[in-house]
């Protein structure tokens, strides 16, 4: 077990999404747990959408593409 | 009341060095706060220590400190998992608890208003499990020197006749059942601590597990073999201390676990695997295998059991060593934790 | 839906399995370069699954393995400074520097605090304006963004109290280094999908070509994974060179243009040293001129701290595929998970912890 690992991407489905202080935020649900993680690299995303993010920063949002 | 006698909580609303300066106010916290909240007739002596009736048959002795940290969480506070952890390491032995102890380190500015709430939780966990604390002891330490509250409670249990259960009873070919979904405690308290909110509220799964322990070793009597409640460390740690303590080898399968969505979820986030996050209210149980089945009814008979789960076998391979099945069909150690950092659970 | 047990379909995963190992007709050595592909391989047993088809080859993709000894040795003098609150991600806290390591130092007074973001110190720094708060900017290009944003952020808003101490790695440096070695026996590479996530994978189109070898972009999931090296497999039986992209759902070719952006923005390119390898040139980031007054190193005046490695510890050949852990002479003996002198060792992604667990499973048995 590695606690806050480091390198990990994390899946969830945003929930919400603010402006504040300049920047965009959203809330993650992973699987009914929920953390807010800043929006700022993916601005296309909207509430809904899967997204992966890694020291509560979001860097994709997930497509439903899956092979 | 007010003018006569009042209560130290209405002079001073934070603990001070004088409540455990053996003084006056000493004096007040435990004749008006402590004797009445925990009241039995033990306390009532005002004695140096409890002077106990002659017990039949094999005891049980336990103690435990509690330092979690922050005292208070979703589904408890400090005081809670004080006398449930210390029953619950007496039900482990097959004990029914007959007493406690209680002693308080109390930090210098500590809320009194905090100390009630704790107090109150205790006595209402004590009423529940008809357990009285006999004897007890409060210090006080200044400022910085501690973290608000620590406790620790030793319990006094008679060990049932017709049981035994101890790691050297474990056999291969044994049972492994777990009493319910696991890793709730550890994520409830790292959820605050990381500011995490879940859909579905999330609390500890403290718990007194004596009633459920009964009913199992009731039916079971010497086929149940040993116990262990997953505290600290986790699933993981106790399976392992078990396998080391018995010289056996242990097979779990990964589906068989029970998490719940949200702790997944939490442990996803958190990058911890909830199979070596704590549990106060959860516990393994080292059963002859061809009861089983039946003993697995048992505990689904009882709220605390209701999700149990057979979660594997003991084994002659690999003694002090203990394999996980994948849902994928390969197979890996599951070590125990080399201290790593995490923040006080219990 | 559930959240990623669509990912984790056993009778597809089976499927893929079989596949596989039917359409392999030798062990192809390949290497997962990620840390966190490694820790899923050996957590769902799936390198045990396909023996004989598929030689898993564990790469330097650890980055708390590869952070310097001196990078270390920096971070626990920054961290004990009175005035230093030292930020980090967990897996740094038990990595040996020469001398101790980042929990030692809290048990011994210094305020070391595990955070799961950079966000998270920034904040800390914002709330303590009294005190010098630090993060350990450690990774891949994976955590590259979220490190400059929080520089960017911390620049824009004028906190003056927080910096970071840097050690980014970059990935296709690593390969190139890696690839360079004449002795070297990887045929494929299964590449990051998270660092792609970022990155794209532009870049090992070109690897692919100057080194005549396939790459394929895959995911953390155990399905990803088997689905990558089904891929892979797929390409080295036709002995085609090119670059296939798995994580279709997260990478695309171009990378996150924002995340590039920013990463470049705050960081430049700049020779790194790779802890067990040695220096590998432009395999690393360091922040820009503008940003300097960020940098930890600089503002606590650290960079002169250098340290030579251990020469017990053969890390550096582990990390590059060349030598097994059990080849050590330390494995297992002065070298364990609890005392543990390379951070292969440390890391449960590292590959010597992970032999470390399974040897004990064999001599249980044996």
């Amino acid at each position: 077990m590695n606690p806050s690992r480091s390198e990990q991407l994390v899946e969830g489905v945003l929930q919400q999404i603010w402006q504040q202080g300049g920047h965009a935020y959203g809330e993650v649900s992973v699987g009914g747990a929920r953390v807010v993680v800043l929006l700022d690299l993916v601005p296309e995303v909207s509430e809904g959408d899967r997204i992966f993010f890694q020291g509560k920063v979001a860097l994709s949002r997930v497509s439903d593409e899956i092979r | 009341m007010k003018f006569v006698c009042p209560m130290p909580i209405e002079e001073y609303d934070a603990v001070t060095l004088g409540h455990g300066g053996g003084g006056k106010l000493t004096n007040r916290l435990i004749r008006e706060l402590l004797e009445p909240t925990l009241n039995n007739p033990f306390l009532a002596e005002l004695h140096d220590g409890a002077m106990l009736p002659r017990a039949q048959g094999r005891l049980a002795v336990t103690t435990d400190s509690y330092v979690v940290s922050p005292p208070f969480f979703p589904g408890g506070n400090i005081g809670d998992l004080a006398v449930h952890g210390t029953l619950n390491d007496l039900a482990m032995c097959g004990a029914r608890p007959l007493y406690l102890t209680l002693a308080m380190i109390l930090e210098e500015g500590f809320l009194l208003q905090d100390l009630w709430r704790i107090l109150a939780s205790i006595r209402q966990r004590l009423e529940e499990a008809n357990v009285p604390v006999v004897t007890g002891d409060t210090k006080v330490v200044e400022r910085g020197k501690g973290d608000g509250v620590f406790l620790n409670t030793t319990g006094v249990g008679q060990i049932l006749d017709g049981v035994d259960v101890r790691p050297a009873r474990i056999q291969p070919g044994d049972a492994i059942l777990l009493s319910g979904p696991i890793a709730e405690h550890g994520i409830a308290i790292l959820s605050i601590r990381e500011g995490l909110s879940f859909d579905t509220a999330l609390q500890s799964d403290t718990a007194n597990l004596w009633p459920v322990v009964e009913a199992l070793l009731d039916a079971g009597g010497l086929d149940i073999h040993a116990l262990r409640d997953a505290t600290r460390g986790g699933v993981a740690s106790a399976l392992n201390e078990l396998a080391q303590a018995s010289g056996t080898g242990m097979v779990i399968q990964e589906e068989a676990i029970p998490v719940r969505e949200e702790v997944r979820g939490a442990c996803e986030i958190l990058g911890l695997d909830p199979l070596f996050v704590a549990n106060e209210g959860r516990f393994l149980a080292f059963v002859a295998p061809e009861r089983a089945d039946e003993l697995l009814e048992v505990l689904h008979s009882h709220p605390l059991g209701g999700e149990a789960r057979i979660i594997g076998r003991v084994v002659s391979d690999h003694p002090g060593v203990v394999r996980m099945e994948t849902w994928l069909g390969g197979s890996r150690v599951v070590d125990m934790l080399s201290g790593e950092q995490l923040p006080r659970i219990c | 839906m559930k959240y990623v047990d669509e990912y984790r379909d056993p009778r597809l995963a089976r499927e893929l399995v079989r596949y596989i190992r039917r359409r392999s007709t030798r062990p192809w050595p390949v290497m997962e370069i990620c840390g966190g592909q490694t820790h899923t391989l050996i957590r769902y047993g799936i390198d045990q699954l396909l023996e004989g088809a598929v030689t898993l080859i564990h790469g330097p993709g650890c980055p708390v393995c590869v952070t310097p000894l001196e990078k270390i040795d920096r971070a626990l003098a920054i961290a004990r400074r009175q005035e230093v609150i030292f930020t980090t991600f967990g897996d740094m806290m038990r990595v040996p520097g020469s001398e101790t390591d980042l929990l030692s130092a809290k048990a011994r007074g210094a305020d070391v605090r595990m955070v799961y973001s950079p966000l998270d110190a920034l904040e800390l720094a914002r709330k303590h304006p009294e005190r010098q708060v630090v993060f350990f900017a450690v990774g891949f290009e994976t955590t590259a963004p979220a490190n400059a944003m929080a520089v960017w952020m911390a620049h824009q808003e004028g906190v003056k109290n927080f910096s970071v101490l840097v050690s980014h790695v970059l990935v296709p440096p690593a390969i190139q280094a890696l690839m360079e070695d004449p002795e070297t026996e990887i045929k494929g590479f299964i590449a990051p999908g998270h660092v792609c996530t970022v990155m794209g994978y532009q870049e090992y189109e070109t690897l692919a070509q100057s080194y005549r070898i396939p790459f394929v972009v895959a995911g953390f999931e155990p399905l990803d994974l088997l689905q990558g090296l089904a891929m892979l497999v797929d390409l080295l039986e036709e002995g085609r060179v090119e670059v296939q992209n798995q994580y279709t759902r997260s990478v695309c070719r171009e990378g996150n243009p924002h995340a590039r952006a920013i990463v470049e923005e705050v960081f430049e390119v700049a020779d790194m040293t790779w802890r067990g390898i040695g220096p590998i040139p432009k395999s690393g980031l360091c922040l820009r001129e503008r940003y300097r007054t960020f940098d930890a190193e600089f503002r606590f005046e650290v960079a002169t701290i250098s340290r030579e490695e251990s020469s017990v510890c053969i890390a550096g050949e582990i990390l590059q595929g060349k030598k097994k852990p059990v080849d050590c002479p330390a494995f297992g003996r002065e070298c364990s998970p609890e005392h543990p002198l390379g951070a292969p060792m440390v890391s449960s992604e590292g590959a010597c912890a992970a032999y470390y667990a399974f040897r004990r499973l064999q001599e249980a048995e044996a």
